[in-house]
């Protein structure tokens, strides 16, 4: 409800969705949501939504005042408790397994130069995108780096980034030894990747991607990238990993398939917080990487 | 019935898109299975079945002829990929027949003809009429496409079409926002099929010619694929816009009581072609159908 009214008094006072979804850091699509549920809940209409922006109906400029009262008081008892228990404890990060090592331990130390309070713990946890939205919307973390495309509905994403990508080969195989590998030498190699249900539908975008190629390989899970490498170093299997990831015994890692295997992620905050610059830090970290 | 909402959900993930789902028998208000089947949700062309409708009462009050002839010159209609703006010369066909052509294949060209000769306050009449607190319609299809093109920065349609199908950015438009464009919501769609069932929303004989064009309907690939039974009709209407793929229709098995299903879907990637979703909403359809059949049992 609070939450809801948030929403209703950023509209009224940007009078347009867009601008009031900028000032809160979230984008339009939960709010109109939103304050389409409060006025369902009211049983009122608040706003009256144009082609040029939003404006007040007589209920809606009625009910602002004590709108914006609520508001300010539940801010007010953020603050409050904020100050009583010395604001954020630490720092709760997750990123998907696809982020190699590397990557992992400079987003940590970005994360750990963000905070304004000089020591605070970064503590991170690596998942699947899906168990990283999951977390995310329970509140269990601040923010997380997940694959793109992805289900983020109400959450609030960055812009996609994307980082470049080799294919991790098996030493001998033909796209191995190739002068210029394509993407027919690697028939017969199963790809090793993390499991569909982690994130269906950037699984599904990379595997058409390799159909489109004429390619259908069988999957083999192999979530992070010392799986992905075991897996490999078989034998059966290709693979792919940031250009940050070690060469391990058994494998070479070959530039091809640029566009189709790039791994593209968004940096997801938690809803109602200001994490502006934990998701700086992260977003400068990544397009240092970058393609 | 818990269950059968978690299964449907778990159907909407497997897919990669968020998914809105309502069911409920024909001409009752209970059982009903409801995956945010009242929140609004951008309609596309679904929000033809109440232009057909808007349509039906035009020939009841006798605004309109429904065997009047119709000139209809190709070149200047809205753009689609289907129907009459593929022609290459002008054709003349009776309002019916353009409403089936609407309905049926969800020709743009024939639903902006309709929408034009009916004004968009008499489908405003028709929402009004009928309480659909949800829905909303901002203008024929040829005001969607604006959207679309003034939204993704491009000169053309295509242009534009091409841009949002891209997997890597984000390219949003108002026309895929509910507060912004065309919009409504499984129970309210649901409600204008009752009517429809029910012969309430017009003429009894109006209402016996459109159940009959939503029973041609040529899409086999979302609803249908849920029920591949021939003897099994599926009378609905599809939406399709960058993201969004949705489907309203009755589903009458023989001898039963017909069971109105609406699923609304908003996928993750932002492909032209996803079959993994028009499926989803097949099986999401047929779960909701099969757990309102054994309660009517």
């Amino acid at each position: 409800m609070i939450r809801h009214l948030r929403y209703f008094v950023a509209v009224a006072e940007h009078r347009h969705f867009g601008k009031a979804a900028d000032s809160l850091g979230m984008t339009q699509p939960p709010i109109s949501q939103g304050l389409r549920r409060l006025e369902n809940h009211l049983g009122l209409q608040l706003v009256e939504r144009g082609p040029a922006g939003a404006t007040l109906t007589e209920a809606g400029a009625a009910l602002l005042p004590r709108a914006r009262l609520i508001v300010d008081d539940s801010t007010r008892l953020l603050s409050e408790a904020a100050q009583l228990f010395g604001g954020l404890q630490g720092v709760r990060w997750g990123a998907i397994p696809q982020l190699d090592d590397e990557i992992l331990a400079r987003c940590v130390r970005a994360l750990r130069g963000a905070s304004d309070s000089a020591e605070v713990p970064v503590a991170t946890v690596t998942k699947g995108t899906a168990a990283l939205l999951a977390d995310l919307r329970r509140g269990d973390l601040d923010i997380a780096v997940v694959a793109h495309p992805a289900v983020i509905a109400e959450l609030s994403a960055g812009p996609v980034l994307t980082l470049d990508r080799k294919v991790v080969l098996p030493i001998g195989s033909r796209a191995a030894e190739a002068k210029n590998p394509r993407a027919q030498m690697l028939r017969g190699l199963a790809l090793a990747c993390a499991p569909r249900e982690d994130n269906p539908p950037a699984h599904d975008v990379l595997l058409d991607a390799l159909r489109r190629r004429g390619l259908d390989p069988a999957v083999h899970p192999a979530s992070t990238h010392r799986e992905v490498s075991a897996a490999v170093a078989a034998g059966q299997c290709f693979g792919v990993a940031t250009t940050t990831a070690a060469v391990h015994a058994g494998t070479v890692h070959r530039r091809m398939l640029v566009e189709d295997v790039a791994l593209r992620v968004r940096i997801v905050a938690a809803p109602g917080r200001d994490l502006a610059e934990l998701i700086y830090a992260l977003d400068r970290e990544l397009l240092r990487v970058g393609p | 019935m818990t269950e059968v909402v978690d299964r449907i959900n778990d159907v909407f993930v497997d897919a990669g898109c968020q998914g809105w789902l309502r069911a409920q028998p024909i001409g009752r208000d209970a059982p009903v299975v409801d995956v945010g089947g009242t929140e609004p949700v951008v309609a596309a062309s679904v929000y033809k079945v109440i232009v057909l409708v808007a349509l039906a009462r035009a020939f009841d009050a006798g605004q309109l002829d429904p065997r009047a002839s119709v000139r209809v010159v190709p070149a200047d209609c809205t753009p689609g990929p289907t129907g009459l703006s593929l022609f290459s010369d002008p054709v003349t066909l009776s309002w019916w027949d353009l409403a089936r052509l609407m309905i049926t294949l969800s020709d743009n060209a024939a639903s902006d003809v309709i929408l034009g000769a009916l004004g968009l306050a008499a489908v405003e009449a028709v929402i009004e009429d009928l309480g659909l607190t949800c829905t909303r319609v901002v203008g024929g299809t040829a005001a969607l496409q604006r959207q679309i093109i003034h939204d993704s920065g491009a000169l053309t349609l295509p242009e534009a079409v091409g841009l949002l199908a891209s997997n890597n950015t984000i390219h949003d438009s108002a026309a895929f926002d509910p507060a912004y464009t065309t919009a409504t919501s499984g129970a309210d769609i649901i409600a204008v099929l009752n009517g429809i069932w029910a012969g309430t929303v017009a003429t009894p004989d109006t209402c016996s010619t459109m159940r009959a064009i939503l029973a041609q309907q040529i899409w086999p690939h979302r609803i249908r694929s849920g029920f591949p039974f021939a003897d099994v009709m599926v009378a609905g209407k599809t939406g399709t816009i960058g993201p969004i793929r949705n489907e309203a229709a009755v589903v009458e098995m023989p001898g039963e009581t017909p069971i109105a299903v609406a699923v609304f879907t908003r996928a993750a990637r932002s492909d032209v072609f996803l079959p993994v979703v028009d499926a989803a909403i097949g099986r999401a359809a047929h779960l909701a159908v099969t757990e309102l059949r054994a309660w009517l049992d």
